[in-house]
């Protein structure tokens, strides 16, 4: 069971999840659009995290008894993904409100309209 | 370049992905088998007990609190700074917006009657969840977002929410004695971070020493950061 | 049970990708990345992580959602008077 096995299908479905949030990022005129592109592949990245804690067959990282302490998952894996979520967040949150003043000073959404830094 | 979904770009585009997805998979093949020889098993392993002479314990049983405050509390400490600048930032930019009074022309009839109704159990659901950070699944960031889940509310039934300068405030005391909870410990404790307050017993409210103080400050800084990011969004514009 | 359940979100977690990105009106894109936010959330929960599980939910649905809706309100041409 190597196809249908948790360990080969949750790395391939974040990976897909990247590689389409990176092509719309490139290939999209609207600014809002490439947000959500970008936005996509930063949740591809942290289901990507998943697959390293080891989920099949172990328990929340909520400890009962203190001294048995095996078969839960990883949880540092957890705590990373907590910091990238929240920093993924309001960084796209500060890039909507740039992309709102600057709508409001020129009035257009469309990147090959934006040719103020060309000479 | 065509609008049509095979145009020459996106051919160039998914036959180079294709090739990337090839080549990325099989380093994730052995991520399950190499699981008992990891940071993260000892730190399991070390979290619910009590600071001994040589064991660096924490006292409580959520494993990944105990990691994100204690264990790994600087990158903690980076995160909220960075939440801190993007609410500045972002009401620095919507600074010369009004946020004006004018009620909205057709408010939701069911909003408005059942917000009355719905608005404490937000913040009380928000602040249990801030509280037993270190107990149950939760803890500052979770329960922050909940409890700003009010004004969010509000914004949706019409009212215009007015700028409170006790809000402002109120993020400032919390984000600075954060660092001054942190910076006590490098006297009492040790270290920058370091544990000086008695360790309750296990699985009980008090306990874990200085961990649910940090989480509760995070908390109300997280929460009254968000409340003015949904506020600075819905200004006007003035020209 | 669950597995299958597990291979039914992820196939409609890319397939809402594909027409987030695609798509042709802006509040429809803003739709599809939602549901890709609640996707998340249930993969999470289902991995037995439950305070990013948490987190997600809060943050992904809540605050992403409302801050695009807002910026799509303030980039709209037409003057509209309308909530």
């Amino acid at each position: 069971m190597t196809i249908a096995d948790y360990s080969t299908v949750m790395p391939a479905f974040s990976i897909a999840l990247l590689l389409i949030g990176l092509w719309g990022a490139i290939t999209q005129k609207n600014l809002i659009k490439i947000f959500i592109s970008l936005s996509i592949a930063e949740t591809g990245v942290n289901l990507l995290f998943l697959a390293i804690a080891g989920f099949s067959g172990r328990m929340a990282p909520i400890i009962g008894d203190p001294n048995v302490t095996t078969g839960y998952t990883d949880p540092l894996p957890h705590a990373l993904i907590l910091t990238s979520i929240v920093i993924g967040t309001a960084v796209t949150a500060l890039g909507l409100t740039l992309t709102a003043r600057y709508f409001q000073h020129k009035g257009t959404l469309d990147i090959s309209k934006m040719k103020e830094l060309k000479n | 370049m065509s609008r049509k979904f095979h145009n020459p770009i996106n051919i160039i585009f998914i036959i180079v992905f294709v090739l990337m997805f090839i080549k990325i998979l099989p380093a994730f093949n052995s991520g399950e088998t190499v699981l008992s020889n990891r940071a993260g098993e000892k730190l399991l392993a070390i979290a619910p007990k009590s600071q001994d002479s040589n064991i660096l314990g924490a006292g409580i049983p959520n494993a990944v609190t105990a990691v994100v405050v204690y264990y790994r509390g600087l990158d903690t400490l980076g995160e909220v700074s960075v939440l801190f600048l993007v609410a500045t930032a972002v009401g620095m930019l919507f600074g010369r917006d009004k946020s004006t009074v004018k009620k909205e022309t057709n408010p939701n009839e069911i909003v408005s009657h059942a917000k009355t109704l719905v608005l404490p159990h937000f913040l009380l659901t928000g602040l249990y969840i801030i509280v037993h950070g270190h107990l149950t699944p939760g803890g500052g960031f979770q329960g922050g977002v909940m409890a700003a889940g009010m004004a969010l509310l509000l914004l949706l039934s019409g009212d215009r929410v007015k700028q409170v300068k006790a809000l402002h405030f109120l993020e400032g005391i919390a984000g600075s004695m954060y660092v001054l909870v942190a910076l006590a410990g490098l006297w009492l404790g040790g270290s920058f971070l370091g544990q000086y307050l008695p360790l309750g017993g296990f699985n009980r409210l008090f306990s874990g020493g200085i961990l649910p103080i940090i989480y509760i400050f995070v908390g109300i800084k997280v929460g009254t950061e968000i409340t003015s990011i949904y506020q600075n969004f819905q200004k006007e514009e003035v020209d | 049970m669950i597995s299958i359940f597990t291979y039914i979100i992820m196939i409609a977690m890319i397939l809402s990708a594909f027409k987030a990105i695609t798509a042709i009106k802006l509040i429809d894109s803003v739709f599809f990345f939602t549901f890709i936010g609640i996707g998340a959330t249930l993969l999470f929960a289902l991995m037995k992580a439950p305070d990013v599980a948490l987190t997600e939910a809060a943050v992904g649905t809540g605050l992403v959602t409302l801050v695009f809706l807002s910026t799509l309100r303030k980039t709209s041409k037409e003057d509209e008077s309308e909530s």
